[in-house]
């Protein structure tokens, strides 16, 4: 017998999230039966902002898109430049910034099993990777300076060069990250109280999730193989690494997925490290940049493409950022239907949420 | 068995020290790179600028009138531009973050009274500079003058010396030396004009 139909309104102040995002759950007893997301709460109109900042600086707004994944941010940028302008950046900053993008990945997918922790009220597991992921923050500083916003990158190359000691430094270090992320990972993927909560909890098929555009870590959790890291860009056409999917399409796998990603991480880092070439970290740029590009790179989060269009002015006409958030909002909606009420602050969660980037 | 797993980390957990720091107890730590707050060595500014229009964020300020270098701590980002665009390199990046403060107000650092003084020296010596540009701009005008006075002077004889020619030739004979004076005129003030910068 259905039950009578009640909106229950989320967001867009969660305790479960820091970001404003606001759903609208329309449930039946205790069953989701239709979601309607709604953004708009935190828009700062940042990209209108290419129009009045000197092409060199806008690489310091774009980093400020986002907290969590503002050096992916950064990149994006800085490559579509390189690109309309034509710039050879030397083999060494491509591996620098491979190294920093892994680097920032790891501290990105560290946080999120916090999150996810602290989403299905495991306290002490949350602040445990927490306190792994503080080390990350640490390495970061000490590569660049800056533990959120590193300020690191520049169109031609880098702004400082990261010396080979400092970098050597983080192979001990990342090896003491495997071992106490392999420590806490049994709590995420064997206790049998945590996996009550993630197992079955949001299916999506891997057919689903393609048509829904999904990205990024929630995608690879339903078994589709893609990955834009493959594209080979900056030097992960030069390191080996494998795409990772999970079969499990639900909570239980995207958890899977993300931290076997951690691994993966820090195997690249480490290549990156030990082929390290020597050379200069930046090339002269001359001239104002004129033509168009699009950027595709692989976030944290998924997939992010970056479209900007300039015409030989000092100011860029155009710039367009999509964020993995963004595409996978509508698979959140369809997850959603059909789970319990105290399972929607997990489903959030799964798709690794950043609404700052998705409004910009 | 992965229940006892993580209750070994949480005993382990119990007898170690904490992994905060107890910051205002101790010192904060920082790192060799960290870029915590701008810096001016006000024994080196030469307040020329440069920092105040790089700036992103327009945290910087410049009043070349009291000598005074300004910045608004809290409007600053961090982002080393400054220090990087410093020709004399007086800025540089301290390890500590900006102190909390009350207010969001503006910094101002004066410039130290031997600074003042060499950039007075400084003023003083491109003012003679310039005062000598003026001058020996003024001779080459002069001679200029002179130049084409006696070119015109030549044209006019050259013109009275052969008054059957064609008239071709007797507009080339004019051209030349007008055209050659000119260029005379050219040659010496350029000397003048970089002595002025």
């Amino acid at each position: 017998m259905a039950g009578k139909r009640s909106v229950i309104p989320f967001g867009p102040q969660h305790p479960v999230l820091p970001e404003p995002i606001h759903i609208d759950l329309v449930t039946e007893d205790e069953k989701v039966v239709e979601a309607i997301p709604s953004i708009g709460f935190i828009h700062r109109g940042l990209e209108s902002l290419v129009t009045k900042k000197d092409f060199n600086d806008m690489v310091y707004v774009a980093e400020r898109i986002c907290g969590i994944c503002s050096y992916g941010h950064g990149y994006g940028y800085v490559d579509a430049l390189e690109h309309i302008m034509s710039i050879e950046v030397p083999d060494r900053v491509q591996y620098i910034r491979t190294l920093l993008f892994e680097l920032s990945r790891l501290h990105s997918h560290i946080l999120w099993l916090g999150l996810m922790a602290d989403a299905f009220g495991f306290e002490s597991l949350f602040m445990e990777t927490w306190r792994i992921r503080e080390k990350v923050l640490d390495m970061l500083e000490n590569a660049t300076g800056g533990r959120v916003i590193f300020s690191i990158l520049k169109i031609g190359g880098l702004r400082r060069d990261v010396p080979d000691e400092v970098m050597k430094g983080f192979i001990p270090e990342l090896d003491r990250i495997a071992e106490e992320i392999k420590a806490c990972e049994g709590a995420f993927l064997l206790d049998p109280a945590v996996q009550s909560r993630l197992r079955g909890v949001g299916y999506i098929s891997g057919k689903d999730a393609e048509r829904l555009g999904c990205e990024g870590p929630f995608l690879r959790a339903s078994g589709v193989e893609w990955d834009n890291r493959t594209r080979g860009y900056a030097a992960y056409g030069e390191v080996d690494f494998e795409v990772i999917t999970s079969k499990e399409g639900d909570s239980y796998g995207r958890c899977e997925v993300r931290i076997k990603e951690i691994y993966q991480s820090i195997s690249i880092i480490k290549q990156c490290i030990e082929k390290m070439p020597a050379g200069n970290h930046s090339v002269p740029v001359k001239g104002f940049p004129n033509g168009e590009h699009m950027t595709v790179i692989e976030q944290p989060r998924g997939g992010a493409c970056y479209y900007v269009h300039s015409s030989g002015k000092k100011f860029i006409e155009r710039m367009r950022v999509r964020t993995p958030t963004f595409a996978n909002i509508p698979a959140l909606a369809e997850t959603l239907k059909g789970c319990d009420v105290a399972d929607v602050p997990i489903l959030v969660v799964t798709i690794d949420p950043c609404i700052s980037c998705t409004e910009r | 068995m992965s229940f006892a797993n993580f209750t070994k980390i949480e005993l382990k957990n119990l007898f170690k020290k904490p992994a905060t720091e107890k910051y205002p107890d101790g010192p904060a730590t920082y790192k060799e790179v960290t870029r915590g707050h701008v810096v001016n060595d006000m024994d080196v500014c030469v307040l020329c600028g440069l920092c105040q229009m790089r700036c992103p964020t327009g945290a910087i300020t410049i009043d070349k009138k009291k000598q005074t270098w300004s910045i608004r701590p809290f409007s600053c980002i961090q982002c080393r531009c400054c220090v990087e665009n410093c020709p004399k390199k007086s800025l540089s990046m301290a390890k500590e973050y900006t102190e909390p403060d009350v207010a969001k107000g503006q910094r101002d650092f004066d410039l130290t009274d031997r600074q003042k003084e060499v950039l007075a020296e400084q003023a003083r010596q491109a003012a003679e500079r310039a005062a000598q540009a003026m001058e020996a701009r003024k001779k080459a005008a002069a001679a200029q003058n002179a130049n084409t006075a006696a070119g015109a002077g030549a044209a006019a004889t050259a013109e009275s010396k052969a008054p059957a020619a064609p008239a071709s030739e007797k507009g080339q004979a004019a051209a030349a030396p007008s055209e050659g004076s000119g260029s005379a005129g050219d040659n010496k003030e350029t000397p003048g004009n970089r002595d002025s910068e």
